[in-house]
């Protein structure tokens, strides 16, 4: 199941842009989503959470949770192995957050 | 076989709890800042000559100029328009998603440029999502062709607010002192640019030196300290009439002056006897009233946006520290705790922080929050001082001065991260800017 998570992530990352600013590194948003066994999103990804807000990011949570549901609609269909389809069918409060590059 | 088995024990395992069939996981953002976005020249449906250059110009211009901004902004690689794919004026409004998605354009930004018959232009500007191939937002701009740079800006604005969640800033001016000359007989002026360095106007002759100015909310006058003879004295500039006149009379030194948030009071310092405190004054005149009575230094008042608090500098302590009090002077605290000394602190427009310059051997431009925590330093040259908020509160312009001793000083730019930054050009030297609203 790790693994399968970490194959989720590796094919998000490219889609997943956290919005810049000051305290967005501390941002976490959770969201939710079902998949069918093509891959394919089965309905929208649903927004779960949100932690870290700051009065200086404040501006930035609302993109934050944006660019997360944007960037799981972007990486679908996920190219995941068919036989285990009972395993990713669901993926449950997944985590999408931003390190700062210096 | 194994692995046959091993799938059926698993697939039993999920069969017999479904709880343990949910991913989880997480996905880390590790990219610079960068969003890239490609910006094809505005086509025009048809060349047409203006007083600012023909539509097909002002096309290619405003696209550049929009690129510049997002550039400065520090969130975004823009790309173009030179070097990639011009579009048709049908194009504009339907992309060619297959052309962008083979590019490394994660966003585009498309327009145009139509002369109207009345002598006016219209700017289209549409921002499109390459991935999920839609359209993201839209914005058009009907104005005289003289204004153009501002149609540019209110794009770039437009782009900047949608991708970043926060306000907007670049259809912005900036009042700034240009300075030339020896280091011992310098020659100050007062003087207005763009926020991006575009369209500098000096206003004064530098026969006097200028000093500290700032734009009233309204844009129609600057407030600045003027040194006529030895004596610092604090000017209102009307810039519509390029008349000034006296804050208050006195025949004691002013300085350090400041507008409140709705352009109806002044802040400023005045020096009695060797005593300087703060006071405020209504811009239409009356009587000053004194807000710190305390012996020492009190200089540099600065509004909270809700105009109810006001920050500012005092060495009551023994060395300069950054303070915090009410409007009418009472509940007066001190907020800097850190080693080292605190001058000319700014409130931001947005009110969640303050920026100053930190003094510990070198200057440097910091924020911390209206109550003192979370102080960040972002800038570390030999000497930067004098910050300013951008209208939206995310981004600071200062000025550096250079070692040596030639006095030779420039006006920067620097984002909260302090990761960006930027020089601003100007026509000579540049100090003391000053960075006012966004434009109505």
């Amino acid at each position: 199941l790790d693994a399968l998570g970490r194959e989720i992530g590796r094919q998000i990352k490219p889609r997943w842009k956290s919005p810049s600013g000051a305290d967005v590194d501390q941002l976490v948003t959770r969201l939710s989503w079902e998949l069918n066994v093509d891959g394919s999103l089965a309905g929208e990804p649903r927004f779960i959470s949100q932690s870290g807000e700051t009065p200086s990011n404040q501006a930035q949570a609302k993109v934050h949770r944006e660019n997360a549901i944007k960037a799981v609609r972007a990486a679908a269909p996920f190219k995941l192995p068919p036989e285990h389809y009972a395993l990713w069918k669901s993926v449950t409060n997944f985590r999408f957050d931003k390190r700062l590059s210096q | 076989m194994m692995r046959m088995l091993k799938f059926l024990l698993l697939a039993l395992a999920v069969l017999a709890s479904p709880a343990l069939a949910q991913i989880e996981g997480s996905v880390t953002d590790e990219s610079a800042n960068d969003l890239n976005v490609a910006i094809p020249v505005m086509p025009t449906p048809q060349d047409t000559p203006t007083p600012a250059g023909s539509t097909a110009t002002l096309g290619r211009s405003i696209a550049e100029i929009i690129a510049s901004d997002l550039n400065s902004s520090g969130l975004f690689k823009p790309v173009g328009p030179a070097g990639i794919k011009s579009i048709t004026y049908a194009e504009a409004t339907a992309p060619d998603y297959a052309h962008w998605s083979s590019t490394s354009a994660e966003m585009l930004i498309q327009g145009f440029v139509r002369a109207n018959p009345n002598g006016e232009i219209t700017v289209g500007c549409y921002l499109y999502d390459v991935a999920l191939k839609s359209e993201t937002a839209r914005a058009g701009y009907v104005i005289a062709p003289r204004d153009w740079r501002r149609a540019a800006h209110k794009c770039a604005d437009s782009v900047y607010s949608k991708l970043s969640g926060e306000s907007p800033f670049f259809d912005s001016r900036i009042a700034y002192i240009a300075e030339r000359g020896p280091k011992n007989k310098r020659v100050k002026m007062l003087a207005i640019m763009d926020s991006d360095g575009a369209n500098h106007q000096v206003l004064t002759t530098g026969q006097s030196i200028a000093l500290t100015p700032r734009f009233s909310p309204d844009y129609k006058s600057i407030l600045y300290l003027s040194y006529l003879g030895q004596k610092p004295r604090i000017y209102i500039f009307d810039l519509a009439s390029r008349n000034q006149r006296l804050v208050t009379e006195s025949s004691n030194p002013t300085f350090s002056p400041r507008w409140s948030p709705d352009g109806k009071t002044i802040l400023y310092s005045m020096a009695i006897a060797g005593n300087t405190d703060i006071y405020s004054v209504p811009v239409s005149g009356g009587t000053p009233r004194r807000l710190t009575d305390g012996p020492g230094i009190d200089i540099g008042g600065s509004f909270s946006p809700d105009g109810r608090k006001v920050v500012f500098e005092s060495d009551r302590s023994g060395s300069q520290q950054i303070y915090v009090m009410n409007a009418d002077g009472s509940d007066q605290q001190r907020i800097s705790s850190g080693g080292g000394r605190y001058a000319t602190p700014e409130w931001s427009p947005r009110g969640d922080l303050i920026a100053y310059t930190k003094i510990a051997g070198n200057f440097r431009i910091g924020t911390m929050t209206p109550s003192g925590g979370n102080e960040k330093l972002l800038t570390n040259s030999w000497q930067d001082e004098g910050p300013s908020w951008a209208p939206n509160g995310r981004v600071i312009q200062f000025f550096r001065t250079s070692q040596g001793g030639t006095g030779k000083s420039s006006v920067w730019q620097v984002d909260l991260t302090g990761v960006n930054e930027r020089r601003i050009p100007t026509l000579m030297d540049g100090s003391d800017p000053a960075w006012g609203p966004i434009l109505p």
